[in-house]
């Protein structure tokens, strides 16, 4: 008797593939650092359900990205992302810190500044490349909304570093 | 208005750093995979939702709080307690969106299984108050359940003394207790030669020959391991396993 296969065949291909997308996007987004693994972990565990009735002519990465944002915005919601106020990263990256501070830790703080539907567009678009109308198809908003909210995400986060490097320079006197 | 204006070079150049600095170490993606499997394994043993019955000492699952999966998530943790507590489905703490269907696998039927999501297999969005609510008491298997069929009680018996096991194998290997290792694969091999984690066992079986100096046969076993698991997430470690590490002077 043959096994009966309890994980989908593209499964290993497809975690292998995206693991780490996956869980770069979950940290821009919002997922702390501590959790983003197992944030990952139920994500997968969720698509690999999510396999049988995915429509494999579709690009795989804008519909990860629709179960990133709801793992996010659960995660959100559950206040999750408020159970400890002083993470890894924060507890590194004081703003008079901002010349040793590595890329990462500034453009996390950067998109700490925006709200969850405006970071979201933003990391979407324009960190990974996911096209707005794929972006549009996925979150079930209008396309306009897409543009608009990248647009004024793009602001947002300007004007956070801004904030940033003034800190970081009002410190250093 | 509806295009967007190209992103500026100054803050695509911030991104593309930014990215380089994400990388996932090779073992916490091993890590994660091999909990998101044990995972799928156990959710695809949970009875369908109706046939939920939460202990009486346990309470309600917060309406809301832990999202839809919440009776899931706790018949995984009692899953994972029966097996001695080696398997970790994942952190009690960790946000848990939707599951619609607990009991929803790819199987090779694939055509039988319900669809998970309410359209284009997008990620489900169930909430925790749409699930149906507990029975009083678990009711006795209809006439229509029995037969030849294997019943779900003994598939997850199955499964938990596989996992019993494979766990006893990784344990003594991670001692160095090579013979201990080997011996746990063979009980594996002689009861569950095709069982569910067949892969595993194979692969703590070329780790363990390799440990025990047995390097012919680990690289015997670990040419079978590749030929039968060309895409297997413990690859690596087999064929790691299977060559000699070079004497340092």
């Amino acid at each position: 008797m043959s096994p009966i296969p309890l994980v989908a065949p593209p499964f290993r291909e497809l975690f292998v593939a995206h693991f780490d997308f996956v869980c770069r996007t979950l940290r821009r987004i919002g997922i702390r650092e501590a959790d983003v693994h197992d944030v990952a972990q139920e994500l997968f565990v969720a698509v690999n359900r999510g396999l049988a009735s995915f429509d494999q002519t579709r690009p795989v990465r804008p519909w990860l990205v629709g179960y990133a944002v709801r793992f996010a915005a659960n995660y959100r919601r559950l206040g999750w992302n408020k159970s400890s106020e002083l993470t890894d990263e924060t507890a590194a990256s004081s703003p008079r810190l901002t010349d040793r501070l590595a890329t990462r830790q500034l453009v996390l703080r950067g998109l700490d500044a925006l709200d969850f539907d405006k970071r979201t567009a933003l990391v979407l678009h324009d960190m990974e490349g996911v096209t707005a109308p794929e972006i549009a198809a996925e979150l079930g908003v209008p396309l306009n909304t897409v543009y608009s909210r990248v647009r004024l995400a793009r602001v947002a986060f300007r004007e956070a570093l801004r904030a940033l490097e003034s800190a970081a320079e009002g410190d250093a006197r | 208005m509806s295009m967007l204006e190209p992103l500026d070079p100054e803050l695509a150049a911030l991104f593309d750093r930014e990215r380089s600095e994400h990388r996932q170490e090779p073992m916490a993606r091993e890590e994660v995979l091999h909990r998101a499997e044990r995972a799928i394994r156990l959710a695809a043993l949970a009875p369908p939702p109706g046939d939920l019955a939460l202990p009486p000492s346990l309470p309600a699952p917060p309406r809301g709080l832990l999202g839809g999966a919440s009776a899931k998530v706790l018949l995984g943790v009692a899953l994972a307690a029966a097996f001695g507590g080696g398997v970790v489905v994942g952190r009690a703490s960790a946000p848990t969106p939707t599951s619609p269907s607990p009991s929803f696998v790819v199987t090779a039927s694939r055509s039988e299984s319900p669809s998970p999501s309410p359209s284009e297999g997008g990620p489900p969005s169930i909430e925790a108050s749409a699930l149906p609510s507990a029975p009083p008491a678990p009711s006795a298997p209809s006439a229509s359940s029995a037969g030849p069929r294997a019943r779900p009680d003994d598939t997850v018996s199955d499964l938990a003394r596989e996992q019993e096991l494979v766990d006893t194998a990784r344990g003594a290997l991670a001692r160095g207790r090579a013979a201990e290792a080997l011996a746990a694969t063979e009980r594996h091999a002689a009861r569950f030669p095709n069982g569910a984690l067949a892969e595993e066992r194979d692969a703590l079986a070329v780790q363990a020959l390799a440990l025990d100096g047995r390097i012919d046969e680990a690289r015997l076993r670990a040419s079978r391991f590749t030929a039968r698991y060309p895409r297997s997430i413990f690859r690596p470690a087999v064929e790691r396993a299977a060559t000699p590490q070079k004497q340092i002077p």
